[in-house]
């Protein structure tokens, strides 16, 4: 019988460079079939008119991590020696990074059942933490710009989303200061189902 | 002018702690220094996530 090649699908601009922004779009993203970002695309940046309180977590020391995991159980049956059946236990999404910058009002995010205070003169911002139970989500973007194409982009986004990890700052002479953030999705049941948790797409 | 914010995250403002999901109303200079715990009003209605109340 005759034979022909099947295609590899080799496709080199698929694969992806960083660096990327990590947003804050406290004004979340509508649930529609197609739930993405609004982004103003010479800057890859969400779209001011859109989203005018969208927070920039500013730069990072090192990459952005989004995590989507699944946990599956098998179901098993003594007469057969594998699984028969598998079923989904949880689903779950998670966006990490290391940020370098450290006003008082970003680290907010990372501790945010913190409460937030300033004054212009005499001039300070505090954190102060410890009663605050009521824990904000929020809806968080990271953008990457693709590094084949002008203006195109990676986007994922946890649609309601809280800081999980806390707030850890050292200070120390030989090395900057940064501190870790970890958001953790939770599931938006107000949203249709298939679409609760997050989206990670990229512009063609 | 006066505006309508809904707090994103917990802030003291006049010695009055607002927590997420409140509702509150600030002038221009004072809704700035607190614009990364805000969300404006009218862009809080596109969000599934947080109630405007």
């Amino acid at each position: 019988m005759p034979t022909s090649a099947s295609s590899k699908g080799y496709l080199v601009s698929s694969i992806h460079q960083g660096p990327g922004d990590l947003w804050i779009i406290p004004g979340g993203i509508a649930d529609s079939a197609a739930p993405q970002l609004v982004l103003d695309l010479p800057s890859g940046t969400p779209d001011a008119t859109t989203y005018p309180s969208a927070v920039c977590l500013g730069t990072t020391e090192s990459g952005i991590t989004f995590t989507i995991k699944e946990k599956f159980n098998d179901i098993a049956a003594d007469q057969f020696d594998a699984p028969i059946d598998t079923y989904k236990e949880e689903s779950s999404g998670m966006l990490e990074a290391e940020l370098s910058q450290q006003s008082v009002d970003l680290l907010q995010q990372a501790l945010s059942t913190g409460v937030y205070a300033t004054v212009a003169s005499p001039g300070y911002k505090q954190l102060t933490f410890g009663g605050v139970s009521i824990v904000p989500t929020i809806c968080l973007a990271a953008i990457t710009p693709k590094r084949t194409g002008t203006n195109l982009y990676i986007v994922s986004i946890l649609f309601k989303a809280y800081s999980k990890g806390g707030l850890e700052v050292l200070m120390q002479r030989k090395k900057k200061s940064t501190h870790k953030v970890q958001f953790a999705g939770q599931a938006d049941i107000t949203r249709t189902a298939g679409r609760q948790i997050g989206v990670h797409y990229e512009t063609i | 002018m006066k505006k309508k914010y809904t707090v994103a995250l917990p802030i003291d403002v006049a010695g009055r702690i607002y927590q997420h999901g409140e509702s509150i109303e600030l002038d221009e200079n004072t809704a700035k220094l607190y614009s990364h715990a805000l969300i404006a009003q009218a862009e809080g209605e596109k969000s599934a996530d947080i109630s405007i109340k």
